[in-house]
Parts: structure tokens; C-alpha cells; sequence
């Protein structure tokens, strides 16, 4: 299931990488940091997870997606093929040697933190509710802000 | 629950705004953005007058009776600087209704501004580094987005430098804010100041990104390109309370809460806000447009909160806190006043105007008012605060450091009084010969503001005792120093 | 204290009512007189009321508490407000008759205010309170000068600001030194002891209240406003009110805050003070060929005798020179007013050109001739009653020099006030002005009531005087049987004997220079080293308002050429040109390049990250 994901992170994280339509690759790192909070959660670090999930998948994204728009990021690309199959194989190697290397690391337990199992959706509505509040503006301020620069746009370009 | 309205409300009203653009364009977002801003303002009243001048209010929000965990808190500082935000948007608010026309849909804009009063309540109520952190972003998102709202090609270019430079001041924060969480566990700021954590390295990284949120120099570059090219409601917001609220807030918060407040703390502050006070007036003495001057003014006068602040005994915080009151209102009013200018002259570059005292009566009295309080000339509010920081400065044995002061605020006076000089006093130029004065709700708004001033300066004690002498306390109790009364510090 | 607070209608009453006064436009010119004129009586009423409720005290909290405002009214005060608002009423009647232009309005607003503040520094129960309606008077002092809309209007009234204001500042120096001594700005329960820092304070304070009143040396201003402003101001201000408030304060500086003994120093200085300003001011006065100057020299010179009078510190000597006050106050009012009827009707106050106006105004003549005697100190008018006494108050203190200088006062008032009497209404018709008709009632009926007191007062003085000796810590020694209330002893010979000298010294000049009576008094003028002196007093060389202004033009130019301008070029060379440097180089750091202002970000967290390390 870890393996999973962590592959999941990487062919996302990649894709952000390669993707030449910006919006796409902002969605891509996106879907990335979440998988990454949901990893956190995993490693019993639900506070990192959260944190995670808000700061990148939220905030960031929303900054990504305002200045993309604010600089008028092209719509129309075309996606070379040639980068992604090198990134295939690349990713092919990468996850061979998690594969074979990774769960022989050592994990510290003193440095885990004292937080027994919990379910993320407690941690995200129950003990950090008011972050949600905070994302909400956040989500809202962004969307506003798009549409009100979208409509200067469409008008200009009238 | 009441305590969340000050977040809840703004936010719900922001929501409807899409809505209700589809059956009115401009007086029903007027409307409903304006009472909201009014009912706020009350509501701050309100607390204001039931407040018992120390300790806190905690709700706990629920949800039938379930327990939410909003954790909403107000204490003195929190109070002074709701009030802040309360008076300055309402005042905007009431601006915008005539200004805002020509900037596109008016609606969006309420939102957005909406969504940043929510935003910078919550700054102001949360006791989460962590939530704090985000509702920073979340105004700051709403003033990125202001800024751009002035369309051109200017706006966009400030709007785009502001958020770039901001992103790199945000992850400084962070940064810090991972890293006290890493070494406490927790990001509530009274379980941090009970750990006792302290590093140097932490520090640094709240110093750099809350000096640049303050604008001071060297962190103050987003500031003017900013201010210039936004339409001038954004700077009247940005430099009157968010600045403060982000900024100012903040690193007291931090500073005297969570962290403890150290003589590198001072020393750093201290010196920031001196060389903010001095750069600032300087750069703004070579500046011929109205609001890029008043951008320069403010890292000038942000520099005063700062150095008050920074000192770290009760008369500077005391000092700094009143100059944080008296600094949003006057430089809001100043900002909307140059925003009038543009409004009917087109152009806000004090070579082009002359002479539009005559035509624009109430501009121009709001506007001496504003620049003699800006320059500390008494009665006028601007005067107590910059006096009290002053001897705050020779009490703590800063001579340079006051006269320093003293002469910047000479300065202040002398580029304030040129503008005035060449935009309201003189011969009017003949293209602007038949200009009118600008519409009703522009002059409420100013007079409301310049009104203030007058009121705070003429009566300052019931505003020190009612606001900021609490607000003070919460700091102080961060340095662990007993004092309370008026009487000891006069 | 719930009734106290009806001490502050005598100061609200006329303030609103001169606020009012200014509203109404001049259509409504006699609805706005009315109003005046109402107030006025109101006034009055209000104070006369205050005889029946006795000593009340009010007291408030100005400013957060900070400055208490007290206000206190006592059998003194009583009488002086009671006194201010017959003044002010009498003198509202002449003025709403008589200025029928524009001015008015102003005029009526400014007396009004006048009153309010007068009664507000005459009831002050705390030197601060005191100083507040003292410097209020001021302003409406240069308001009054500036309403004669002459051309040197604005000149004078800057000069009478400037020369009342100097001795105001004398004054709240005075009250700060004070301050320092008791430590409270209240008016203390026991006076002080004149010594140390209290002599410097004292003299200060009487510095104040004596230029107020128009004492020498910050006189300078009243002749020149009797040209330049309008008439009615000068029976107002030079003529009661600053009589009565100077010499209100004055008593209350000597007797209340201070304790003047008979024979100090302090209690010389005055008096030297007094003498010098009767002798110099009736000098001045006779030698005047303008009415209107002579008076204004006249209200200097009796000014003289009330500082005299209250300097000896005896009995008889300070109910003399407050009995003086309220005489010279009646008196020189009236004066005025018959001054400015005749200037009225004639168009000119020059004596020259006047004579024989008793037959064309008969009623105004009368008065000014009763009021011309009172003045001179004919017995049995008030003037009389009350320069005995000042004169037997000097001769008690043992100093004979000062009762001699009053005498010297006495000759030459009544020298020059014959004069004017017999240029104005005695004497040849000057055929070159119109003839005139009497002028109407409004502006007789002060004038009259003004002579009869002085008749009232003359005959039965002792009802003043009662009342009066009550003010005075020692005053109720005074034995009201004393001899100025009879006419036969050696002092009122002598002062006969000097009517008489008068006389015959006016007698002589007349004959002497072809019986014109203005020039009358030239055989004193044409002495041989006094007319160099005149000369050089009438080209303003004693003024030492003149001598100041002059002083500092030599100094500013000097400054101007010596300091400022070689400051000026390195102001220009060192702080602008090395500013502008500076400000262009940090603008030149400005350039827009997001690249550098991250550069400058880290630089700052650079710095600062060193700073913490070290420190």
C-alpha cells in the first residue's frame, strides 16, 4: 500500500515536472501532496499530513493557479511524448530500488510523535476546524480573484 | 459563537456576492457589504464596552452540541485590533461605493475585500500559529488579488511582485512555524510560551518574514509597487490594518506570547524600525506621486510601530500599540484622499494637480488633517502616540534614537505639506478648472476618518484606557513586568 | 454645590448672547440692539440677584479632571460684575443709537463677549481660570481696534496686542512663579509674605494688572486707539472695563495672594509707579489738541492716581484708589461718549475747529462739563471725594513727594480739561463747522445717568464708601468722618489752591495766544527744555513699543544678513544638496527587479540572523 502511494507521488510529481501546460502541472503537484499527506498519516505523523494537505494542496495550489492566471499562461500546448517515456523508464529504475532498499531502512521511534493511531478525517474536522475556516477564505479569495481577473480579460480581449 | 461572526460573517456575505450579482450590480453588494462592515463595527463596539479590561474570552465553538473545536480568543490586543479593522473597512467600505465603479464588477470586489476582513479577523482571534499562518495567506491571497484589480499592465506587474516576494516571506514563516511545532509538539501559541522553547534560528525566520509583512527596509520593496498601481482602496486596507494585522500583530504576538522576548529581539526591532523610519521619510520626500509618496510615508510609520514596540517597556508598547490605532486611521484617510484625487483628476502625480482645494473642499481639509496627525502636530492624534514613543525612546536612554525620531517626523511634516501644497493649495490648473467634488459616500468616509483623528487626538485618554492600555498587558504579561495603571506611566 | 452653578450665567449670558447678536443678519438691526440691550439688563439683574444669595462657589473638572475650574464670588466681586454690567448696558444703549453702519454688529458681538470673559476673570477662583479669560479679553482687544476701519487700524490693534500681551505674558510668569512658591494655582486662604522669589512674582503679576490698565510704560497704545478705533470702545475698554478689572486684580495681587505693607519696598514701587504715570500721562494730556488723545492721556493719568491710592497699603489710600476706579470709570465713560456725540454731529474731534456747541447741545455739554469738573476733582463731585483720600492716604504713608506728584496731576487735569471745555462747548462759534442739532435720546440717556452718578456719588459719598472699606483687610478702620468728606483742612486748601493755580495758568494761556482756548495750554508746551521733551514724546520717542519695533528691525536685518542668510547657504550646500544625494541613491536602488529584492530579503535576514548570533 505504501509502495503504492509513493509511486503515486512520483509519477505526480514528475508529471508536474514535465507537463508543459502549467494548470495541468499545478493539478498534477496537486494530487501529489496529497498523496503525500495521506502518506504522513501512514508514518503516524497526522499533524505533518494535515499541515501537508492544507499548506500545499490548499494554499499553495492556490497561489500556483493566481499567478499562472495573473501572468496568462497558455492554454493551447502540446505535450512532447518523447520526455514522458523517459520519465517511464526513469521511474521504472526508481521504484525497483524503493523496492529493493527501502523497507531495510531503519525507522528512529524516539523521534515519532507521541500520537497514537488516529483516523485523518479526525484531525482534519475535529482538531483542526479552524484551519478549515482558514482554507475556506483561502479557496474563496482565490476563486474570486480568478474570476475577477478572467472577466478583465475577457473584456480586454473584446 | 458571537466572537466567530467577526470570520463567519464576512465570509457567508462573501459567498452570497456571486449570487447576487446576478440581480443587482451595484446597490444591493453596496448594501449588504457595507452593513456587514457596520454590523462588525458594532459588534466591536459592543465587546468594547462589556470588555472587563483584562484577561480573555475563549469560546469553544459547537455544533449541537458537539464540540467543534473552533477555539476563538480575544484578549486586549485582539479587541484594539478588531476595533482597527472594524473602523478602517467600514470606512473603505462606505468609500468604495462611489470609487469602485469603474474598477469592474463590484461585487467580486466586496467579496475579495470581504474575504480579507475575515481573513484578518481570524488572524486576529485564533491562538493557532498554524491557523494564524493561514489566514495570512488568505488575506494575502485577497490583496494580491485587489492590487491586480487595477488593470494595467502596472497592477499586474505589482500584483505579480508582491506575491512572489510574499510566497518567499510566507515560507520563512513557514518554516518557523514547523519548526516550533517540531520541537514543542503543538502550535498553540499559550503551549508554546508554556515550553519555554526558544532558538535563535526560529527567530531569524519570524523576524525576516514579519518584517517583510510589516514592509520594513530592507523588506519594504513590494510595498510601493504594490500601492501604486492598485486601485487606492487596496492601500488604504493594506497599509491600514493589514499591514498591522500581519505584520505588527504578529511579531508582538510571537514575540511576547509564544516566544520569549530576548534583548536581540529589541535590539533587531529596534534597529529595523529606526532605519525603516529614516529610509522611508527619505524616499518618500523624492516621490511626486500621491500614493507611492504614502507608501514610502507608511514603511516610515510602520518603522515608529516597530521601534515602540521593539523597545520593550511599557511606555514604548504603549507608544506603538496607540500609533498602530491612530497610524491606520490616518493613513487610510490619507490613501482615500489621494484615491479622490485620482478619482476626479484622473492622475494622482502631485506635478500635474494644483490648486484643487477650492474645488474639492472636503478632500482638502481631510486632508490637512490627516498629514498634521501624520506629522505628530498636536491635538491631533498622531501627535500622543509619536510623543509617547519619543519619551518612551529617552526613558530607555535612546537619545539618537529619539531625536532620530523626532527629526523624521520633521521631515514627515515637510513632504506631507508639500503635497498638500501642490495638490490643494496654489492656482488651480486650467484642465482641472471644472472639476467637482467627489460624490457623497467618498466624503462621508473621509470626514468619518478625519473626525476620528480629531476625536483621538483631542481625547486620547478614554481611548488609551478603553484599548490600548489592555492591549498593552497582554504584551507586557509576555515579559512577565507588573504594571497596570495609567497614573504610573504619565 | 447645585446653586453655584448660576455663577456661570453672568459669563455664559453674554457670550451666547453675543453669538446670537452675530447671526442676526442687518436687516434685523433693532431686533439684534433689543437683544443686546436685554442681555444687558439681564445681566444686571442676574448680579444684583447675587446680593440677595450671598458667597457662592462653583467648581468643576476641566479636562479630565486635570485643571479644576472654580469659580467664587464674593462681596468684591460682586460689586465689580455689578458694575461691568451697568457699564456694558449703558454703553450698549449709546452704541446701538449711534454706530448705524455695518461695524455694528461686530461692535455689539465683541462687547458682549467682552463682558462674558470680563465677568468670567472677575469671578475666577483660580489663577489658571484667571489666566484662561485674561488672554481671552486680548483677542477681543485686537478684534475692537481692528472694527475703527482706518487705515493705521490694523497697526494700533497690533501694537495694543502686542503691548497688553507682553504684559500678559509678565502675568503668566508671574502666576508660574507663584505656582512654585504655594504649589497650587488656587488663590490661597492667607496671602503671602512678600520675600524672595514672591518680590519677582509680585511684580510680575502687578506688571500684568497695571498694563491692563493702561499704567506706564505699556501705555503707548491708548492714544493711538483713540484715533483709530471706533469710539465706543474707548469708553468701553480704556475708559471702565480695564479700569475695573486691572484694579481689581491689582487689589486682589496686593491683599489677597500677596500682603502689601504699608512702607515695604513693594508698597513704594507702586507708588512711584503711580506718580510717575499721573505726572508724565497729564503732561502728556495737556498739551493734546484732539479730544479724543486728550482723554485717552487723561485715562492713563488717572490710572496713576488708583495705583497710587492702592500702593500706599493704608486704609484711606486703597478705598481711595478703588472709590477711584468706579469715580474714573463713570466719569471717563461718559467723556467719551460726550466725545464721540460731538465727533457724531461735527465730524471732527480736533479742538480747533470746534467751540460754542453748548447753545446747538445743551444736555451733552451739561454732562461733559459735570463729568470735566468730577475729573478735576471739584468739590463736591466723585472726583473730589476720592483723590482726598488717595492724597491723604500718601501723606499718611509720611512720603510728601507723592501727594505733591498728585497735586502736580491735579493742576494740570483740570488745566486741560478747561481747555476742552472751553474749545468744545465755551467760547467763539467756529464759523467753519455746520451748526448741529443735540443728539438723540439712546445716546444722552447714558451720558446723563453717567453725570448724575457722578453728582450721587459726589454728595453722598459715604454709601460707596461703605461698601467699599468693606473689601479692604484693613478697610474697616477707615473712619468714615475723616476730612475729604469735609471741606475745610489744610489738604483740600492745598488741592483748592491748585484748582485755582489751574485757572489762572488756563486764564493766562488764553490771553496770551489771542484768546484761542485750544491753544491754551501752550505756554507750558513752549518752555524752553520741555518743548524739546514734548517734541520728542510726540514723535514717539518714549513709546517703547516704537523703540522695540525699531530695535528689532536693526536686529532682524542684522540677523537676517549676520546668521541667516550664511546659515541659509549651508543649509543649501550641506543638508538639501547631500539629501537629494542621498534620496536619489536609494531611489536608484529601487529598480524593479524582483531578482534583487529577493537579494534583499536574504541580505536583511542575513543581517539580521548575525545580529541575534552575536548578541
Amino acid at each position: 500500500m505504501d509502495i503504492l502511494l509513493l509511486v503515486g507521488v512520483i509519477v505526480f510529481v514528475a508529471c508536474a515536472v514535465l507537463l508543459k501546460d502549467m494548470m495541468k502541472a499545478a493539478i498534477c503537484l496537486m494530487v501529489s501532496s496529497i498523496i503525500m499527506g495521506i502518506i504522513f498519516f501512514r508514518l503516524h505523523a497526522p499533524y505533518a499530513g494535515v499541515f501537508e494537505i492544507s499548506v500545499i494542496a490548499g494554499l499553495v495550489m492556490v497561489l500556483f493557479i493566481m499567478t499562472i492566471s495573473l501572468i496568462g499562461g497558455d492554454a493551447d500546448v502540446k505535450e512532447p511524448p518523447v520526455p514522458i517515456a523517459v520519465f517511464i523508464f526513469l521511474f521504472l529504475v526508481f521504484s525497483l530500488v524503493v523496492a529493493l532498499k527501502i523497507p531495510g531502512l531503519p525507522i528512529d521511534q524516539s523521534r515519532v510523535l507521541p500520537i497514537g493511531s488516529v483516523k485523518i478525517g479526525e484531525v482534519l474536522w475535529i482538531r483542526r476546524t479552524f484551519d478549515i475556516i482558514g482554507q475556506v477564505g483561502v479557496i474563496f479569495a482565490g476563486v474570486f480573484v480568478l474570476l475577477s481577473v478572467v472577466g478583465a480579460r475577457r473584456k480586454n480581449g473584446k | 459563537m458571537f466572537l466567530f461572526i467577526f470570520v463567519a460573517i464576512p465570509l457567508i456575505v462573501a459567498s452570497v456576492m456571486l449570487i447576487i450579482e446576478r440581480f443587482s450590480r451595484d446597490v444591493l453588494p453596496d448594501f449588504l457589504a457595507n452593513l456587514c462592515f457596520f454590523l462588525l463595527l458594532c459588534a466591536s463596539i459592543m465587546i468594547s464596552c462589556s470588555w472587563p479590561g483584562s484577561g480573555q474570552y475563549m469560546h469553544i465553538l459547537k455544533w449541537f452540541s458537539t464540540n467543534l473545536n473552533i477555539k476563538v480568543v480575544l484578549d486586549g490586543l485582539s479587541l484594539l485590533m478588531i476595533f482597527t479593522i472594524s473602523i478602517v473597512s467600514l470606512s473603505v467600505g462606505l468609500f468604495s461605493i462611489n470609487y469602485m465603479g469603474k474598477y469592474g464588477s463590484k461585487s467580486l470586489y466586496y467579496a475579495i475585500l470581504l474575504v480579507l476582513v475575515a481573513s484578518m479577523n481570524g488572524i486576529v482571534l485564533t491562538a493557532d500559529l498554524f491557523t494564524m499562518y493561514i489566514f495570512i495567506e488568505a488575506a494575502g491571497i485577497a490583496s494580491y488579488g485587489l492590487v491586480s484589480l487595477g488593470r494595467t499592465r502596472y497592477s499586474t506587474e505589482g500584483a505579480f511582485k508582491y506575491l512572489v516576494l510574499s510566497a518567499i516571506a510566507s515560507s520563512f514563516i513557514l518554516l518557523g512555524i514547523a519548526g516550533v511545532f517540531v520541537n514543542t509538539g503543538t502550535t498553540d501559541i499559550r503551549s508554546i510560551s508554556a515550553s519555554g522553547f526558544s532558538s535563535k534560528f526560529f527567530i531569524i525566520l519570524f523576524l525576516t518574514g514579519f518584517s517583510f509583512k510589516c514592509g520594513l527596509v530592507p523588506f519594504h520593496t513590494w510595498m510601493p509597487d504594490a500601492y501604486t498601481a492598485a486601485p487606492a482602496v487596496l492601500p488604504a486596507v493594506s497599509s491600514g490594518i493589514f499591514v498591522k494585522v500581519a505584520g505588527v500583530y504578529t511579531v508582538a504576538r510571537i514575540f511576547f506570547n509564544a516566544l520569549p522576548f530576548s534583548a536581540g529581539v529589541s535590539f533587531v526591532m529596534v534597529y529595523l524600525g529606526i532605519i525603516s523610519i529614516v529610509v522611508g521619510a527619505l524616499l518618500a520626500l523624492g516621490q511626486s506621486g500621491l500614493k507611492r509618496l504614502l507608501a514610502y510615508s507608511s514603511i516610515s510609520q510602520v518603522g515608529y510601530i516597530i521601534l515602540g514596540i521593539g523597545i520593550g517597556t511599557p511606555l514604548g508598547i504603549i507608544g506603538g500599540l496607540l500609533h498602530m490605532f491612530n497610524h491606520a486611521i490616518f493613513k487610510s484617510l490619507l490613501f482615500l484622499n489621494a484615491g479622490a484625487v485620482e478619482y476626479t483628476c484622473g492622475t494622482d502625480d502631485s506635478l500635474k494637480l494644483g490648486g484643487l482645494g477650492k474645488n474639492m473642499p472636503f478632500t482638502s481639509t481631510t486632508n490637512v488633517i490627516g498629514l498634521l496627525s501624520a506629522a505628530g502636530v498636536p491635538p491631533l492624534n498622531g501627535f500622543w502616540s509619536k510623543l509617547i514613543i519619543v519619551v518612551a525612546l529617552f526613558k530607555a536612554n535612546m537619545f539618537l534614537y529619539g531625536f532620530i525620531a523626532i527629526l523624521a517626523s520633521v521631515l514627515t511634516l515637510g513632504y506631507l505639506l508639500l503635497i498638500q501644497r501642490r495638490v490643494f493649495f496654489g492656482k488651480i490648473k486650467e484642465c482641472f478648472e471644472n472639476i467637482v467634488d467627489v460624490p457623497f459616500w467618498m466624503n462621508l468616509s473621509m470626514v468619518g476618518l478625519g473626525l476620528v483623528c480629531v476625536w483621538v487626538g483631542v481625547s486620547f485618554a478614554p481611548i488609551l484606557i478603553k484599548w490600548v492600555l489592555p492591549a498593552a498587558n497582554v504584551l507586557m504579561q509576555g515579559i512577565r513586568t507588573s504594571f497596570c495603571a495609567l497614573g504610573g506611566i504619565l | 454645590m447645585s446653586n453655584g452653578s448660576i455663577l456661570l450665567i453672568p459669563i455664559l449670558l453674554p457670550v451666547i448672547a453675543g453669538i446670537i447678536c452675530y447671526c442676526i443678519p442687518d436687516g434685523l438691526r433693532k431686533f439684534r440692539n433689543v437683544i443686546a440691550l436685554i442681555s444687558g439688563f439681564a445681566l444686571f439683574l442676574i448680579v444684583a440677584n447675587f446680593y440677595k444669595s450671598g458667597n457662592l462657589i462653583y467648581v468643576s473638572n476641566w479636562f479630565f479632571s486635570t485643571i479644576v475650574f472654580s469659580l467664587k464670588e464674593d462681596s468684591f466681586s460682586r460689586f465689580i460684575l455689578l458694575w461691568l454690567s451697568v457699564f456694558s448696558f449703558l454703553i450698549t444703549l449709546y452704541v446701538s443709537a449711534r454706530m448705524a453702519n455695518e461695524r455694528s454688529r461686530e461692535f455689539i458681538t465683541y462687547l458682549l463677549i467682552t463682558c462674558g470673559f470680563a465677568c468670567g476673570a472677575v469671578l475666577a477662583n483660580s489663577l489658571l481660570v484667571l489666566l484662561f479669560f485674561w488672554e481671552g479679553l486680548l483677542i477681543t482687544l485686537y478684534l475692537f481696534i481692528c472694527l475703527g476701519g482706518k487705515k493705521s487700524s490694523h497697526r494700533t490693534a497690533l501694537k495694543g496686542f502686542i503691548l497688553v500681551g507682553f504684559c500678559d505674558f509678565c502675568f503668566i510668569l508671574g502666576v508660574i512663579l507663584y505656582w512654585r512658591i504655594t504649589g497650587s494655582f488656587d488663590f490661597p486662604d492667607s496671602p503671602v509674605a512678600l520675600k524672595g522669589v514672591g518680590i519677582l512674582s509680585f511684580s510680575l503679576m502687578v506688571l500684568g494688572a497695571t498694563g491692563k490698565a493702561g499704567a506706564l510704560p505699556f501705555h503707548t497704545w491708548i492714544p493711538d486707539a483713540a484715533i483709530d478705533a471706533p469710539v465706543g470702545f474707548m469708553a468701553f475698554l480704556p475708559g471702565a472695563f480695564e479700569k475695573l478689572i486691572g484694579i481689581y486684580l491689582l487689589v486682589k495681587i496686593c491683599f489677597n495672594l500677596f500682603s502689601l505693607v504699608p512702607g515695604s519696598g513693594a508698597s513704594m514701587g507702586l507708588m512711584i509707579l503711580g506718580a510717575f504715570t499721573i505726572v508724565i500721562a497729564v503732561c502728556m494730556a495737556l498739551i493734546q489738541k484732539d479730544i479724543k488723545r486728550l482723554l485717552s492721556y487723561h485715562a492713563i493719568s488717572q490710572v496713576g492716581y488708583m495705583i497710587l491710592g492702592i500702593g500706599t497699603g493704608v486704609p484711606a489710600g486703597i478705598v481711595g484708589g478703588i472709590f477711584h476706579m468706579l469715580n474714573h470709570a463713570i466719569y471717563k465713560s461718559a467723556l467719551f461718549l460726550g466725545a464721540g456725540s460731538v465727533e457724531q454731529r461735527t465730524g471732527t474731534t480736533d479742538l480747533k475747529s470746534l467751540g460754542g456747541l453748548y447753545k446747538e447741545m445743551p444736555i451733552t455739554g451739561l454732562c461733559f462739563i459735570i463729568c470735566s469738573c468730577a475729573i478735576s476733582g471739584i468739590w463736591p463731585l466723585n472726583g473730589y471725594i476720592s483723590k482726598e483720600m488717595i492724597i491723604d492716604g500718601c501723606l499718611e504713608t509720611g512720603y510728601k513727594i507723592f501727594a505733591i506728584s498728585a497735586w502736580l496731576g491735579a493742576i494740570f487735569t483740570f488745566a486741560s480739561f478747561l481747555k476742552a471745555m472751553h474749545s468744545i462747548f465755551l467760547g467763539e462759534r467756529n464759523v467753519s463747522t455746520p451748526r448741529v442739532k443735540e443728539v438723540g435720546l439712546p445716546m444722552l440717556l447714558p451720558m446723563i445717568i453717567l453725570a448724575l452718578l457722578c453728582i450721587i456719588f459726589g454728595l453722598f459719598s459715604s454709601i460707596p464708601l461703605v461698601v467699599i472699606s468693606k473689601f479692604v483687610p484693613q478697610g474697616h478702620m477707615l473712619h468714615l468722618s475723616s476730612h475729604p468728606l469735609n471741606l475745610f483742612n489744610t489738604v483740600s486748601g492745598i488741592t483748592i489752591l491748585c484748582l485755582i493755580a489751574a485757572f489762572l495758568l488756563h486764564r493766562y494761556g488764553w490771553l496770551k495766544n489771542d484768546r484761542k482756548p485750544y491753544l491754551a495750554s501752550e505756554v507750558v508746551h513752549n518752555l524752553p527744555v520741555i518743548h524739546t521733551i514734548y517734541n520728542l514724546a510726540e514723535r514717539r520717542f518714549f513709546d517703547i513699543y516704537e523703540q522695540a519695533i525699531k530695535f528689532v528691525k536693526v536686529f532682524a536685518l542684522a540677523l537676517y544678513y549676520g546668521f541667516d542668510r550664511s546659515s541659509d547657504w549651508l543649509y543649501e550646500k550641506l543638508v538639501v544638496e547631500s539629501g537629494i544625494k542621498m534620496i536619489k541613491s536609494l531611489k536608484s536602488l529601487h529598480r524593479g527587479f524582483i531578482s534583487e529584492y529577493v537579494g534583499w530579503i536574504f541580505i536583511g535576514m542575513l543581517v539580521i540572523a548575525i545580529f541575534m548570533f552575536i548578541l
